[in-house]
């Protein structure tokens, strides 16, 4: 792929003018009076979320420009943003009815959306920034969703000075590049450096990459995150801890195919650098989690971990059998873990706390939501027969197979190995959250009658529950979405 | 479509899926006899099947093909061990779902956790497949968590955690030895090198395929060459032993780090002085019936998974680790009667019992000989049995005394006769009464051990003293708690045990008696696969 047989197919941008659409659609809709048209706003999301979902469907393949790149990853990554993405509106549209905010919620989850589908397809850095801030500034405003709270103001604002400070960084790696190269667009660069990769380039690329860091939360970009999932609504939480995951998955994935090269990405050391800052993001997550006693910090360090799961497939590039670990990976993440979270939002609810101690007894008020959240949560520890254990499998076959080939790297079973470790500790985290759901005993009940959980979310809990079991089971998975790619 | 064995794991999903939904307290407990009635059937005929012609392959087969790309087929099976134990599987969930029939908390959810445990044990005993073998077994813990946890004692947070921590814990690294199985075979798979005797052993038609692979071989020659294909197949995975063995991980031997691995896992089940601290609080908290399930089916994962996965896999360790562990065995056989000597409650003292006799099957198979792993195997079903009735008769007197404490129990024998003698019998098996089947398993491991090489023959000597205690803690259990005066006045109108109760424990007995009297049903449908196996573990020395 060269600059000058680049094209520039807008109908090839579809998913993104649909989700734009619902975005104008909804803003025109919230200016409306009257409550009715506010909920309507989730269902208009759902709607462009619909409409994208239909276009991204075995979607032409092309480029846009030197900007975005539409191929087979970029497709698989927005199905999977885009149907995240109309989960949390779902669930939003029951849980949050009849809000007066109902239209600025489903506003930024929406641009969160969009901010990932740019960031997925982006083939330059001017897209990938902008898709980054995109998702960054929605995100902002969604943790802060609950006005007037002590925590979720402090998220807010931890959320966006971590957010600008890594963004600057970012900016800053991309202007060396510039700098060095003369080039923004990934191709230009690649063809760049494709006789040899200067040291400055390798400091400049990765500074340029905290930014995606930060979004998949790997130490040391990590420190946001349980604070900001602790104070911020737990149904935010299930789309800021996902969404941009799956963006930034796909755009460090598309870095390393095009902007560097690939004699260079398979080098004994680039593995190994990969596989280190894995390793210690794995550990330091699972060795945290068990210290916390708030359930929602407990998923923060539970994700910073799957984050560093994710970064070790990305360690065994290049090659579509690590890409399609990673894509499945995300794919066996994404259902457990917006699971969890809607789970998490319906106690939190009813507790007004997701502290441990203060979910005591939900096994006996809510006994439904209380096994499923214990569902979600063995998948996300990796228990056999659940979605997890085999998105783990996935990763850990592409690292055992590259690490135990005849020039293979050390580091990458050495990662594997210390990943199952930390899967072990990270398990009794998760075991926190069930003994404080399932096994402790039932405190006093305040007489306040429990609300129904609203129909929409079981929909979504049904569709992440099937999920969940289904792709458990899908051994054949991981080779169809090689084949995909 | 589906043949039977898969039925055996297909039936107990749709069964628990059914108990959720129906929301009746009366169903769920019929669908759970019917489940395990349909376990304890097919398992019934395939042991038969074997005992009537024995032979170390692998009868009631089907695959179905899960990943290609994998080479991981949904691959079932049994040979003899795994006719036993899908046997014992049925009839302990029959027997401890009789015991929970007048569940009351939740009867829905808690037959369809049994149902699931059911098909997760089932799928152990079954698999053909390391990766359905390895999900199997990771699976039991998942229904294990609440049945101990919310079903359980006052402590039963604890003990369930315990439980799940240390299983979990014990087993994580089976997943690492899987992937780097995998990694470290040829894409096109690899040919190996297999004696005519193996072949002569496993070979269902004449010697022309082995584990469905067609055999290379020039007339006459006593070695024979077959192209084992990537994958999970356990049978192919055996083949390759001395390609694990010349494999490299981080410096290490596959193999050696490989039967470390699958050890670990297995010891902390069955389980093994010093991983054995979670069983007590486990049986202590959890209910009668799910007692009843942990002693008899699930510490018997742990010998399957040694003599299923362990032994084949990498045999040179087997030997190399033999010694050790015949020494870990000896500590668990005496530990566990020493530490039952002291227990005051009823129900820790029958989990100290069972530390020490899992100990005989441990010895056993450590012993390397086709005696020895019989006497362990065969042990391996009789203590399930003999435990499972132990715990349903301590069921009994918790019901009625709301207290397990044996100083506060005595002369049972004048209001309830039937508990008093079914205990003296219980107690008798256990303690390895000729004519009763805890003596066989126990002989025969004994027997093993004296004839094998090195220490085995000190070690057998000093185990026989656990004879002596455990004769001690069960017969000194009976007379505190049946014989002698009546202690408390208010015992004397406890009922006797009721119709249900008995329904529970008679098969247990009736096969306690039949198995001690004449062994050789079970002993003809196990020879064949230990004699076999043990000429594999063997055969890695050459």
């Amino acid at each position: 792929m060269s600059l000058a047989a680049a094209t520039t197919d807008f109908s090839l941008l579809r998913p993104e003018a649909a989700l734009a659409a619902g975005l104008c659609a909804i803003l025109a809709a919230d200016l409306l009076p009257g409550s009715r048209t506010r909920n309507i706003t989730p269902w208009l999301g759902l709607l462009a979320c619909a409409l994208a979902f239909t276009f991204s469907l075995a979607a032409p393949t092309g480029n846009v420009g030197s900007m975005l790149a539409i191929d087979g990853l970029t497709n698989l990554a927005r199905c999977l943003i885009l149907a995240c993405t109309a989960a949390v509106l779902l669930a939003g549209a029951g849980e949050r009815r009849a809000r007066t905010d109902q239209g600025a919620w489903s506003v930024s989850v929406l641009a969160i959306g969009l901010g990932a589908l740019l960031t997925a397809a982006a083939a330059n850095f001017v897209p990938l920034w902008l898709g980054l801030e995109l998702i960054g500034l929605a995100s902002y405003t969604l943790v802060a969703f609950r006005g007037g709270h002590r925590l979720a103001a402090e998220a807010g604002m931890k959320f966006v000075l971590f957010g600008g400070a890594a963004s600057g960084l970012m900016l800053f790696g991309i202007s060396h590049i510039f700098g060095i190269t003369g080039h923004l667009d990934f191709v230009g660069i690649g063809a760049a450096v494709a006789t040899g990769m200067p040291v400055p380039v390798v400091v400049a690329l990765a500074f340029a990459s905290i930014g995606i860091a930060y979004k998949l939360t790997l130490v040391p970009f990590h420190f946001y995150s349980p604070d900001v999932y602790q104070g911020a609504p737990a149904l935010s939480v299930a789309v800021v801890s996902t969404v941009p995951k799956i963006a930034a998955v796909a755009a460090l994935v598309r870095g390393l195919q095009l902007a560097v090269p690939t004699s260079f990405v398979a080098t004994s050391a680039v593995a190994t650098a990969l596989a280190t800052a894995s390793a210690i993001s794995v550990l330091t997550a699972a060795f945290l989690a068990v210290a916390q006693r708030d359930a929602k910090r407990i998923l923060a360090f539970s994700g910073i971990g799957h984050g560093a799961i994710v970064l070790l497939a990305i360690a065994c590039l290049p090659g579509d059998d690590a890409t399609a670990a990673a894509g499945y990976y995300l794919l066996t993440y994404a259902p457990a873990n917006l699971g969890a979270w809607l789970c998490l939002s319906i106690l939190e609810r009813d507790h007004a706390s997701c502290e441990l101690t203060a979910l005591a007894g939900a096994g006996s008020r809510r006994p439904v939501v209380t096994a499923l959240l214990c569902v979600f949560l063995f998948s996300l520890a990796g228990v056999p027969p659940l979605a997890g254990f085999l998105g783990k499998w996935g990763v850990l076959q592409q690292a055992f197979a590259h690490g135990l080939a005849a020039d293979g790297t050390t580091a990458l079973v050495v990662a594997a190995l210390i990943t199952v470790l930390a899967t072990a500790v990270a398990a009794w985290s998760y075991l926190l959250i069930v003994r404080a759901v399932l096994l402790a005993d039932a405190p006093p009940t305040n007489g306040k009658p429990l609300l129904a959980v609203a129909r929409p979310s079981v929909v979504v809990l049904a569709v992440c529950t099937a999920a969940v079991l289904w792709l458990g089971l899908w051994l054949a998975g991981l080779p169809a979405i090689a084949r995909a790619l | 479509m589906i043949g039977p064995l898969l039925w055996c794991l297909v039936a107990p999903l749709l069964l628990a899926a059914v108990c959720l939904l129906l929301r009746s307290a009366v169903w769920p407990r019929w669908l759970a006899l019917a489940g395990s009635l349909l376990t304890l059937a097919i398992g019934g005929y395939a042991l038969l099947d074997f005992a009537q012609h024995p032979g170390a392959d692998f009868r009631l087969q089907q695959s179905l093909a899960w990943s290609p790309d994998f080479g991981a087929n949904l691959a079932v099976g049994v040979d003899g061990m795994g006719a036993a134990m899908l046997f014992l599987s049925g009839l302990v969930t029959a027997m401890a779902t009789i015991v929970a029939w007048r569940h009351e908390r939740s009867p829905g959810t808690y037959h369809a956790l049994v149902l699931l445990l059911l098909a997760a044990m089932n799928g152990v005993f079954v698999a053909l497949d390391l990766l359905v073998f390895y999900v199997s077994w990771e699976a039991v813990l998942l229904p294990m968590l609440p049945l101990v946890g919310v079903f359980g004692g006052p402590q039963r947070r604890y003990a369930a955690l315990k439980f799940f921590a240390y299983t979990l814990a014990g087993s994580v690294t089976m997943l690492a030895m899987l992937l780097a199985l995998w990694s470290v075979t040829p894409a096109a798979g690899r040919s190996v090198l297999v004696p005519a005797s193996t072949i002569a052993a496993y070979s269902i038609d004449g010697g022309a395929t082995l584990h469905g692979l067609p055999v290379l071989r020039t007339a006459d020659s006593p070695i024979a060459t077959v192209h084992v294909p990537r994958g999970f197949d356990l049978r192919h995975l055996a083949l390759q032993a001395n390609a694990w063995a010349d494999a490299r991980f981080l410096g290490w031997s596959l193999a050696a780090f490989g039967f470390l691995a699958v050890l670990l896992a297995c010891l902390v089940k069955v389980p093994a002085v010093p991983l054995h601290t979670w069983l007590p609080h486990a049986h202590v908290q959890a209910p009668t019936a799910v007692s009843v399930l942990l002693a008899g089916v699930l510490l018997k994962l742990g010998v399957y998974g040694l003599y299923r996965v362990a032994w084949p896999l990498f045999p040179s360790q087997a030997i190399e680790w033999a010694p050790t562990l015949g020494v870990i065995a000896l500590v668990g056989i005496l530990w566990g009667a020493y530490a039952a000597l002291g227990q005051r409650d009823l129900k820790r003292l029958v989990a100290y019992s069972s530390v020490s006799h899992m100990g005989f099957c441990l010895l056993g198979l450590a012993s390397m000989t086709a005696v020895g792993a019989i006497g362990g195997l065969v042990q391996a079903v009789t203590h399930g049995l003999s435990s499972s009735l132990l715990f349903v008769l301590v069921g009994v007197v918790y019901d009625r005394a709301h207290h397990r404490d044996v100083a506060g129990f005595g002369g049972l024998m004048r209001p309830m006769p039937r508990f008093a003698w079914l205990l003296l019998v219980a107690a008798l098996a256990g303690a390895g009464l000729p004519g009763l089947a805890g003596f066989v398993g126990e002989l025969l491991a004994l027997l093993g051990a004296f004839t094998a090489k090195g220490s085995f023959p000190w070690l057998a000597a000093i185990a026989t003293l656990s004879v002596v205690l455990s004769a001690a803690y069960m017969l000194w259990t009976v007379k505190r708690v049946a014989f002698g005066p009546l202690r408390h006045a208010e015992h004397a109108t406890f009922p006797d045990c009721d119709r249900r109760e008995l329904a529970a424990m008679l098969p247990l007995v009736v096969l306690l008696v039949v198995l001690g009297c004449w062994p050789a049903p079970l002993v003809n449908a196990l020879r064949p696969a230990c004699e076999a196996l043990l000429m594999h573990v063997q055969g890695a020395l050459r």
